[in-house]
């Protein structure tokens, strides 16, 4: 009966020790760097609604790199169409590079322009190298330079606060303002 | 000066804003104007564009100050709590406390208005208005560049239109 037992265990320990064997050679399966882009798009056309089923902005880039990681959306060279102030006023924001961080910080830089696409207002382009878009609060911030044009007029300052949905736009430190004076 | 009115405006400040709607910018802190030989001081500045070439600003201070020199040489200044500058009929408006100085002679009243073309000061003492008009002897002494002035003023007035 000794013999059975003994041949019995030697039996167990080999096969315990071949299964472990095996299951260790399996192939790991890739894991995907969660720091590359989740999903990259190209010649990005979007448009954003409200609650309400209003059209929020509407979104174009020549390219869109998505990190699921860190919720953060790389655009290059976005253009944003906002619609705000009941409709009276577009705003067509523009930028070489741009980050949407949880869907409502937009922060653009170099070469920012903010054209105001209703033109019989008082401001109708900003420019500045910075921009921080606040698309829930409707607001933009900037600590950069930056310059308002107008009809026959220039504003610049360091540093801007502006409300889209309301209808002022502030310059904060060191302003100097150009009236023109060409006789139409 | 008689050139003033054609400069470009440069308004200084700490900071200002724009109002979309009504064409309306409010400057604030240390806030300077220049217009040629014009300038003009204050805490806080009002500039209203109702048409191009016909900006309205208004400044108020601690006194606001209005300093432009004229053609033959001398200077306006001017103070006053609150000082209305009218391009269009190239106006200032000084009211509460307005004091003006002009070819070495002082006028105090509660409102004074000055007309920078034709240099002629009239000044409200408040409550009694009384209005008494000033108008300098040297404007008769130059009556024939004066109406040559009074003709380009049309001109460009209509141009501005």
């Amino acid at each position: 009966m000794k013999k059975l037992n003994i041949w019995l265990s030697v039996l167990f320990i080999v096969s315990l020790a071949a299964w472990q064997f095996f299951k260790r050679s399996e192939t790991p399966i890739a894991e995907r760097d969660p720091s590359e882009a989740y999903f990259i798009a190209n010649e990005v056309k979007g448009a954003v609604f409200t609650q309400t089923g209003q059209i929020d902005y509407r979104l174009f880039a020549t390219q869109m790199h998505y990190y699921q990681q860190d919720l953060k959306t790389i655009f290059t060279k976005p253009v944003l169409l906002l619609f705000r102030n009941e409709d009276k006023t577009q705003w067509q924001i523009t930028g070489d590079d741009g980050i949407l961080f949880d869907q409502h910080t937009f922060e653009l830089s170099n070469n920012v322009t903010i054209t105001n696409l209703t033109h019989d207002q008082h401001i109708n382009l900003i420019t500045t190298d910075k921009l921080t878009l606040d698309l829930i609060k409707n607001e933009i911030h900037s600590d950069d330079l930056v310059t308002l044009y107008g009809d026959q007029m220039q504003q610049k300052g360091t540093g801007l606060f502006g409300q889209l949905s309301g209808k002022t736009i502030s310059l904060l430190n060191q302003v100097t303002a150009t009236y023109l004076n060409e006789k139409p | 000066l008689q050139s003033d009115s054609k400069q470009e405006i440069v308004i200084r400040a700490n900071s200002n804003t724009a109002d979309l709607d009504s064409n309306t910018t409010t400057f604030l802190g240390n806030v300077v104007v220049t217009q040629g030989s014009i300038k003009l001081t204050a805490n806080k500045l009002v500039g209203i564009r109702h048409k191009p070439g016909e900006e309205e600003m208004i400044a108020t201070g601690n006194p606001a100050t209005f300093y432009q020199m004229m053609d033959d040489g001398k200077p306006v200044e001017a103070k006053a709590k609150k000082i209305r500058y009218l391009k269009k009929n190239n106006q200032i408006i000084l009211s509460q406390n307005a004091s003006l100085k002009q070819l070495d002679s002082n006028y105090t009243a509660e409102t004074i208005t000055y007309n920078i073309d034709t240099r002629q000061i009239e000044g409200q003492k408040g409550e009694n208005q009384t209005r008494t008009v000033f108008l300098p002897a040297q404007v008769d002494s130059k009556k024939s560049s004066k109406s040559s002035d009074k003709s380009i003023d049309k001109s460009t007035n209509k141009a501005a239109q």
